[in-house]
């Protein structure tokens, strides 16, 4: 047992506690995470995981020490290891006109600011004359036009395309 | 006790203004020395203080991504610009990201697949749902450079060094640990109450802040010092208009210092810790990050401020030792898939890669 919580813990966290005992908790990093009713391949989905839902740890499989058995829910299944860590998601601090609040990582996600492009400063700091007087290639407002489209580039991107290429790194594994 | 410590500061410069009118013996500048020097030591004072409690205020989120945006202008202005294609027409649509219609050209393709792999990185991270940002510098230097807020960008120099995608993930991973680690908010902190203070000094007509006086215009000074005696305590909102002078002094000196100076040293140590760790839990071997830092040659500018590629390898793979990662290698986890025992031949190259290695 301290082997399989030595496997988590070692990639997970390696300055982190590695004393994982069977009921202690863990959460959950990446999106869709699949709690799978056993370690083959073509195992039944019982649940999907999303970045910080904490679940608890059971140990590894015996055969596949790779997959882990985790209740969450009400429900007991499997998850690859490497969706697994043993701290959450960071808290957000976030500012509004009641004053500052921390906000759990799921609460940050939904809430509109997780969403920010660049922001009206920094537009406005990119755009003023004092930042774009004599010969820059790019200039500063140049950079500013860059920098949207590139924000575009990254926010248009799918689950779909990330699913992919979680799926090809992996061979299809997590 | 700090407030104490500077009205007692204070007091001692009022007094020693007085005695210098009274030495010179003419009335008139003994009243009007000890009332300007009351106006403007006593408005020195406060303005320190409300410095500090700028400078005391955990940075927010809506802080960090208005300064973050500022310093990845930076690095992209200063970095040569973006390998991106803009699109024509109405300058409006850019602040649409949702909807900007992007042309499809290998430029931006390029961004696409950067944006992909780096996004299923930092879904793993500890700041999953920030909104990353990943982008290609049109520069030959060999960097990867971060900003607060989820901005990453590595240059056209580093690209063609990469020759798998198991060494991008791991440069990467290690920007994306700089994020969530938050590692420029120390520099940040200190910078806002530095510079605030130069600009309290600079009013003052004192030579603390000569930096100041130098690098902005009078005007400038004003709009700046202006928004610091609006500031009324809590959260400094840097992305109100009124406070655009503050916030450009703050990202200036900021750009300024990170130039200079770079992370610490325990820093990158630990950013290449949790970035291998990252790109392991993507499924990633550990292999392709090490391999390519110890590729670099020895004595050149590769990834400027950073500890020298030995240094790094070595800490690297004596965290590999202890974690037992290494020994993995062999396969004892028994599944079909682990990222100890990857074939990396088998990851894609960057695409451009022998279009970017042709250029210049």
């Amino acid at each position: 047992m301290r082997q399989s919580a030595t496997v988590l813990a070692l990639v997970l966290g390696a300055g982190a506690a590695w004393a994982l005992a069977p009921g202690d908790r863990v959460y959950v990093r990446g999106r869709d995470v699949a709690v799978l009713q056993s370690t083959a391949v073509n195992a039944v989905t019982l649940a999907k995981l999303q970045p910080g839902d904490a679940v608890l740890w059971r140990g590894a499989d015996k055969k596949k020490p790779t997959w882990h058995r985790v209740e969450t829910k009400g429900t007991s299944g499997f998850v690859y290891f490497a969706n697994l860590s043993l701290s959450p998601p960071a808290s957000e601090l976030l500012t509004s006109p009641g004053g500052a609040k921390k906000v759990d990582a799921q609460a940050f996600a939904s809430s509109g600011a997780a969403g920010k492009a660049l922001t009206e400063g920094a537009i406005r700091y990119g755009n003023q004359d004092e930042k774009n007087k004599g010969e820059m290639h790019p200039t500063m407002k140049e950079a500013v036009r860059q920098t949207q489209t590139l924000e575009a580039i990254a926010v248009q991107r799918t689950d779909a395309e990330l699913d992919a290429q979680a799926a090809r790194v992996t061979g299809g594994q997590q | 006790m700090r407030r104490a410590l500077l009205s007692l500061g204070a007091l001692g410069l009022v007094a020693c203004s007085a005695a210098a009118g009274l030495m010179k013996g003419d009335p008139n500048s003994i009243v009007n020395g000890l009332a300007e020097s009351t106006t403007t030591v006593v408005g020195l004072t406060q303005d320190l203080s409300k410095c500090d409690q700028i400078g005391a205020a955990e940075v927010s989120f809506d802080e960090e991504r208005t300064i973050g945006g500022t310093v990845a202008l930076n690095w992209v202005q200063q970095g040569g610009g973006l390998l991106v294609d803009v699109p024509t027409g109405e300058a409006s649509a850019l602040g649409n990201p949702k909807t900007l219609g992007v042309q499809d050209t290998p430029r931006n393709q390029l961004h696409k697949y950067l944006n992909v792999v780096g996004r299923n990185l930092a879904s793993r991270s500890t700041r999953p749902s920030l909104q990353w940002t990943f982008g290609v510098l049109d520069s030959e230097v060999v960097n990867a450079v971060s900003a607060p807020g989820g901005y990453v960008f590595v240059t056209r120099g580093l690209l063609k060094r990469v020759n798998n995608e198991a060494a991008l993930a791991g440069v990467l991973s290690h920007e994306i640990a700089h994020v969530t680690r938050k590692d420029a908010f120390a520099i940040y902190q200190r910078t806002k109450v530095d510079q605030c203070k130069s600009l309290a000094y600079a009013k003052a007509g004192q030579k603390e802040g000569a930096a100041v006086l130098r690098t902005y215009s009078p005007g400038f000074i004003n709009q700046a010092y202006s928004a610091l005696q609006a500031f009324s305590g809590g959260a400094l909102d840097l992305n109100a208009a009124a406070n655009n002078a503050l916030l450009t002094l703050f990202s200036d000196e900021f750009v300024h210092r990170y130039l200079e100076g770079g992370y610490a040293r325990d820093q990158e140590i630990q950013a290449d810790a949790t970035g291998l760790e990252l790109a392991v839990a993507s499924g990633y071997s550990p292999r392709g990050f090490v391999d390519f830092i110890g590729a670099l040659p020895p004595g050149q500018n590769f990834f400027a401020h950073h500890p020298a590629p030995s240094d790094r390898v070595a800490s690297m793979k004596l965290l590999l030792g202890k974690t037992r990662m290494a020994s993995m290698t062999s396969g004892p986890v028994g599944s079909p898939f682990s990222p100890f025992s990857q074939d990396m031949s088998q990851l894609p190259l960057v695409p451009l890669h022998d279009e970017l290695a042709a250029a210049r």
